[in-house]
């Protein structure tokens, strides 16, 4: 099962500039990718330095690809689901997004501050209840700002499929967010408690 | 509440991270990270194996003409890359393709989560969210193309091979090593380095996978800890130093 030495057709020195220039490009957006979906900043860094050691050993392919950020997303991607399955320390992104509930982000104003508390609750849930690829692109889109060729790139799939499984992640999304707030709001709109909501679970569903 | 029209709006809305206060390339630990980075050894690029494409292509367009002629023509090729799965959306090397989860296993079962979860879908087959009949062809680059379909011809129909018997062993055997390597470094909350090296050695030399290489990366005094990564492509369990936590 050896394989021969190939030499990289890059030198070493020319290897390393184009390296750098790649690195400082895309640095804070990969860490800012890799923090949004860890639990701890020591493992963001783990991660991100096990990405461009990556990066590094595939500089050709790094270099060469259409959009080297979305490339280095894919493989962050790869090593963050690598490094779960070897620790539990690593979070969801929708564990990430459910902390800020803790963060001292909401406004003075209470019934302003209860209502962000209440769209923060409302968005988590639907979350939740999406399959782990329709999380991921969803997030990609509003996160990272991607456009369906550098989502394509990230997830392995053909650009033509991104426009459908994005459309269809959407669609259940606003269905989530619906049966949510069917289940939190009765038939005159006023929000019920949390045992009435369970009671009146199905009704007031809007269309 | 005033609703926000969209859900992806919404959700934008909620990023937990603001990217502006994220440290940037400048600072030193991102300095000291570059440093390192570059100044190890690069391993072989994958261009290096591009060359390799064009015989490859070449052998299958030889063989598809083969089979067109023959229509009893039947070959089986091993599986090169267990980790690389693609789901195609026909029965047809032209259709939508989505790859497996990594994790899944190099065989037509790893696609069942890709039409489950609905990211293929084609209601001439299958409804939405079921899984249709899974047939896996070797594909031109050595991984697995499954297409849906219960016709075992189909590779041939495609100028495909068929999954050699022993090609998926070896497949077996590397994610079997995968998931033992796994399970050890769950083993401990912290692995030294050196002890690391030391068993991972071990369980490649287990496995027969002799040739495979442990690769190091230095050990720093704030990272005393052991996490791997597995690539079955460089052939090599790379040990990488983390904190203990």
């Amino acid at each position: 099962m050896s394989r021969p030495i190939r030499c990289p057709s890059v030198d070493g020195e020319r290897a390393a500039e184009a390296f750098e220039s790649l690195y400082r490009r895309t640095y804070k957006k990969t860490l800012a990718y890799v923090i949004r979906r860890t639990a701890e900043p020591a493992d963001a860094h783990d991660v991100v330095a096990e990405t461009y050691l990556i990066a590094w050993r595939r500089l050709d392919e790094f270099s060469k690809a259409r959009s080297p950020q979305a490339w280095l997303y894919r493989v962050a991607r790869l090593t963050l689901a690598n490094h779960r399955r070897s620790s539990k320390r690593l979070s969801s992104l929708v564990g990430k997004i459910e902390t800020q509930k803790h963060t001292p982000q909401s406004p003075p104003d209470p019934a302003q501050a209860a209502e962000s508390r209440d769209e923060l609750r409302r968005m988590v849930s639907a979350m939740h209840s999406l399959s782990e690829r329709d999380r991921e692109i969803l997030c990609l889109a509003a996160f990272e700002d991607l456009d369906h060729g550098d989502i394509a790139l990230v997830l392995d799939i053909r650009k033509a499929l991104v426009r459908s499984v994005l459309h269809r992640a959407r669609k259940r999304l606003a269905t989530a967010l619906d049966v949510d707030e069917a289940r939190h709001e009765g038939p005159s709109g006023h929000k019920h408690d949390a045992g009435e909501s369970r009671a009146n679970r199905g009704d007031g569903r809007h269309g | 509440m005033a609703r926000r029209q969209d859900g992806l709006d919404w959700l934008r809305a909620l990023n937990p991270v603001d990217e502006s206060e994220v440290e940037g390339p400048d600072s030193a630990r991102a300095q000291n990270l570059l440093a390192d980075i570059i100044s190890r050894p690069r391993e072989a690029s994958a261009e290096g194996r591009v060359g390799w494409k064009p015989l490859r292509l070449a052998l299958a367009l030889m063989a598809g003409l083969l089979i067109t002629t023959a229509a009893a023509w039947l070959w089986t090729a091993v599986i090169d890359k267990p980790n690389a799965v693609s789901c195609y959306q026909a029965p047809s090397v032209d259709a939508d393709i989505a790859a497996a989860p990594a994790a899944g296993e190099a065989s037509a079962d790893a696609c069942a989560v890709v039409w489950q979860d609905g990211i293929l879908e084609n209601s001439d087959i299958a409804p939405t969210g079921s899984v249709p009949p899974l047939t896996a062809c070797i594909a031109e680059g050595g991984g697995l193309a499954v297409f849906p379909t219960d016709d075992t011809t189909i590779c041939g129909k495609l100028g495909l091979a068929q999954p050699d018997p022993a090609g998926q062993d070896q497949a077996d055997t590397l994610r079997g090593v995968e998931e033992t390597l796994i399970s050890y470094f769950q083993s401990e909350p912290c692995i030294p380095m050196a002890e690391a090296e030391v068993q991972v050695r071990r369980i490649l030399d287990g496995a027969g996978l002799t040739d495979w290489r442990v690769q190091s990366q230095p050990e720093h005094p704030d990272r005393p800890c052991a996490s791997h990564s597995f690539d079955p492509e460089s052939q090599t369990v790379h040990l990488i130093p983390i904190p203990d936590n």
